[in-house]
């Protein structure tokens, strides 16, 4: 018989009844009682450690992201979501898409973000894959205010509005601030395998 | 058992009495347990970033005990919508099943170079060694697994694996390996780490990690991680393979976060943690990244007979290590006297569990009952009952005629018997009377110091 079978058979034939009748989340009893989405989740970044600024326009965005790479000393490649490449960015910029080639910066936009926690929501697809914000040392990450949802849970039932649970994108994800580690001595390092900084830029629209 | 286990006598809960003793008397060890006290505060602070974090641990636990009552159907479920995304699902009765599947995966796709994220189950079944002997290059990149995997030690936690070493040790250890001067900054430790694993994640062909959670209704596997390297570890490599147990199967997206918010709180007093990769099926055709092959291994390996026993409670476990931060033997004697993959309270009751009595009988009795790691455990496992269970297990078990068994059974025999036990507490007071010295304290008897005796006095009975 298959290992399949026997532990099947085995989970099978365990009775164990645990099941409370009438259980039920409340989460409004988890979840902090706050108002503006965009204010709690500013401040929860900031916590995580991210930098959070905020545009109006292509224009300001192409001004934040030429004014991080002067502070930084990086040069003016890019490492740029294909989603994105419909964007006006600044000649000023070489962008690359495709296979990363060592580029500092990674720009993305992303889902959704999450307020309690500060989190942005990430789904993998052909113009959105996880390389870019993963590789580059740094992270720059495009939020629209009206995609910032209040909880996890909001942010899953945005995702299925659209996606039917039978056939998930290879990989949803959620970033909180840069990589970090305390495996030495349970001292915070920032900045370990991910990237080092992650800079969140808050729109109106694109 | 295991071969890890034959391989490191040294590290075998059989041998708890001589390595705990070893390690009480260890300064440089003491120094690092202390400072690893400093997660009970930061906990503290972190669980107050919820409005109930009280109510929160009912749901988790209530989550878990639905879950563990209903695995049948939820890893069927789970088993069919997996392979609807391409996942290639195998289930295992044993470590030897566990290695040789994976074996198989890395020669079908020629693999030479293995990258791991961090996973116990894999610490379990000896695969880095097995791995090993058949010439296939195993990289360790969660920090501290990378720290240890390098001093050639098991992990003496499960979520800080290298939390008993000291930032000199691992300057020296990474001065040898990297061939770079010794710094006692961490950060340029950290930075070392980043620069020297990089390559491997390049190189590497297939991609090992665990799985915090199973998702029934979308079979997904999720990871928690901090460092990044789980995330390459399921996005660079062309296969990944993610090993995982039965029990931690759930049932869908909400009980996921919710259990997320329990999770990181308790395990790294982190509101979340950097990193949560939910990963359904391999790259979609025109997708940039991800592996053409993915594979979940789905153990049981002792998991259904203890589901079967009394003890099964310990399933619930999420892995956050909050037990054994808040447990004062953990302190004192560190993760390694445990002698297998798990320390501290759940470490004592798993390991006991899996291996038996004849191994692991006397992790249980690693516990004062004090009830700290019952209090702050996020899914409610009543650790110290769970122990007391488990010492019983192992008196019924021993030979009537081991001093163990006699001298409790005799106790029991007395404890039963009011008028025998005040005869023979009276003459023991009187014993003792007349063992103190002048200061009214009894450091030894009839001249001899042992047991209690060595370290600590009794005070003259009245």
């Amino acid at each position: 018989m298959s290992a399949r079978t026997n532990i099947l058979k085995k989970l099978r034939n365990i009775k164990l009844s645990h099941r409370t009748e009438d259980f039920k989340i409340d989460l409004k009893k988890i979840v902090p009682n706050f108002k503006n989405n965009e204010k709690f989740f500013r401040a929860k970044s900031i916590e995580n450690n991210c930098l959070v600024e905020t545009a109006k326009n292509i224009d300001e965005i192409n001004d934040k992201i030429l004014n991080f790479i002067q502070v930084n000393n990086y040069s003016h490649d890019l490492f740029v979501w294909p989603s994105l490449r419909k964007l006006n960015f600044s000649s000023k910029f070489k962008i690359n898409s495709k296979k990363y080639n060592n580029e500092k910066v990674g720009v993305t936009s992303c889902f959704c973000g999450i307020a309690e926690t500060g989190s942005l929501m990430f789904v993998s697809s052909e113009s959105t894959p996880m390389s870019h914000s993963l590789l580059p040392e740094s992270h720059i990450a495009i939020v629209r205010r009206a995609d910032i949802v209040r909880t996890m849970e909001d942010g899953f039932k945005k995702y299925f509005e659209k996606e039917s649970i039978d056939q998930l994108d290879r990989q949803i994800c959620f970033i909180s601030g840069p990589s970090r580690t305390a495996d030495i001595e349970l001292t915070m390092v920032i900045g370990v395998h991910g990237p080092k900084r992650l800079l969140i830029l808050i729109i109106d629209d694109l | 058992m295991s071969q890890c286990l034959k391989k490191k006598m040294l590290f075998n809960p059989s041998n708890f009495k001589k390595n705990y003793n070893k390690n009480i008397n260890n300064p440089e060890l003491k120094k690092s347990l202390f400072r690893s006290r400093k997660i009970v505060d930061s906990r503290k602070i972190a669980i107050k970033s919820v409005s109930d974090f009280e109510l929160l641990r009912n749901y988790s636990s209530e989550i878990k005990n639905i879950s563990i009552s209903n695995l049948h159907q939820l890893l069927i479920n789970w088993e069919k919508n997996a392979k609807k995304n391409g996942t290639i699902v195998h289930w295992a009765e044993n470590y030897e099943d566990v290695n040789k599947i994976i074996y198989k995966i890395a020669k079908k796709n020629k693999v030479k170079n293995v990258i791991k994220s961090k996973s116990m189950l894999t610490e379990e079944s000896g695969l880095n060694d097995y791995l090993i002997k058949k010439e296939i290059k195993v990289t360790e990149t969660d920090l501290g697994e990378y720290i240890i995997q390098n001093s050639n030690e098991p992990p003496s936690h499960i979520i800080a694996p290298a939390i008993h070493k000291s930032k000199e040790q691992v300057s020296e250890l990474f001065s040898r390996i990297h061939n770079q001067k010794t710094t006692n900054n961490i950060e340029e430790l950290t930075q070392q780490a980043r620069e020297n694993i990089r390559p491997h994640f390049f190189n590497a062909d297939m991609g090992i990690t665990g799985a915090n959670f199973l998702i029934s209704d979308s079979g997904s596997t999720v990871i928690v991680t901090n460092e990044g390297n789980g995330r390459m570890t399921n996005t660079l490599p062309k296969v990944h393979v993610a090993v995982t147990s039965i029990e931690k199967c759930i049932s869908n997206f909400e009980e996921l976060s919710l259990m997320l918010r329990v999770l990181t709180r308790s395990a790294t007093s982190q509101n979340i943690s950097n990193y949560i990769s939910i990963t359904t099926g391999t790259k979609k055709q025109k997708d940039l990244d991800g592996p053409k092959e993915f594979h979940v291994i789905l153990m049981d390996v002792g998991r259904t007979k203890i589901l079967e026993s009394d003890t099964w409670e310990i399933l619930k476990c999420i892995r956050c290590g909050a037990c054994m931060n808040h447990c004062p033997v953990y302190h004192t004697i560190g993760g390694h006297p445990y002698g297998w993959v798990y320390p501290g309270p759940m470490g004592s009751i798993l390991n006991s569990s899996l291996l038996g009595n004849k191994i692991a009988g006397d992790l249980p009795y690693a516990s004062t009952l004090c009830n700290q790691c019952g209090v702050v455990c996020p899914v409610k496992i009543p650790l110290p009952e769970l122990m007391v269970k488990l010492r019983n297990r192992k008196y019924k078990s021993i030979n009537i005629f081991k001093f163990e068994k006699i001298i409790l059974t005799f106790w029991a025999f007395i404890s039963k018997n009011p008028r025998i036990f005040n005869f023979f507490i009276s003459t023991i007071r009187k014993i003792l009377k007349l063992q103190a010295n002048k200061k009214n304290y009894i450091s030894s008897i009839l001249g001899l110091k042992f047991g209690w005796f060595i370290k600590r006095f009794l005070p003259k009975p009245k």
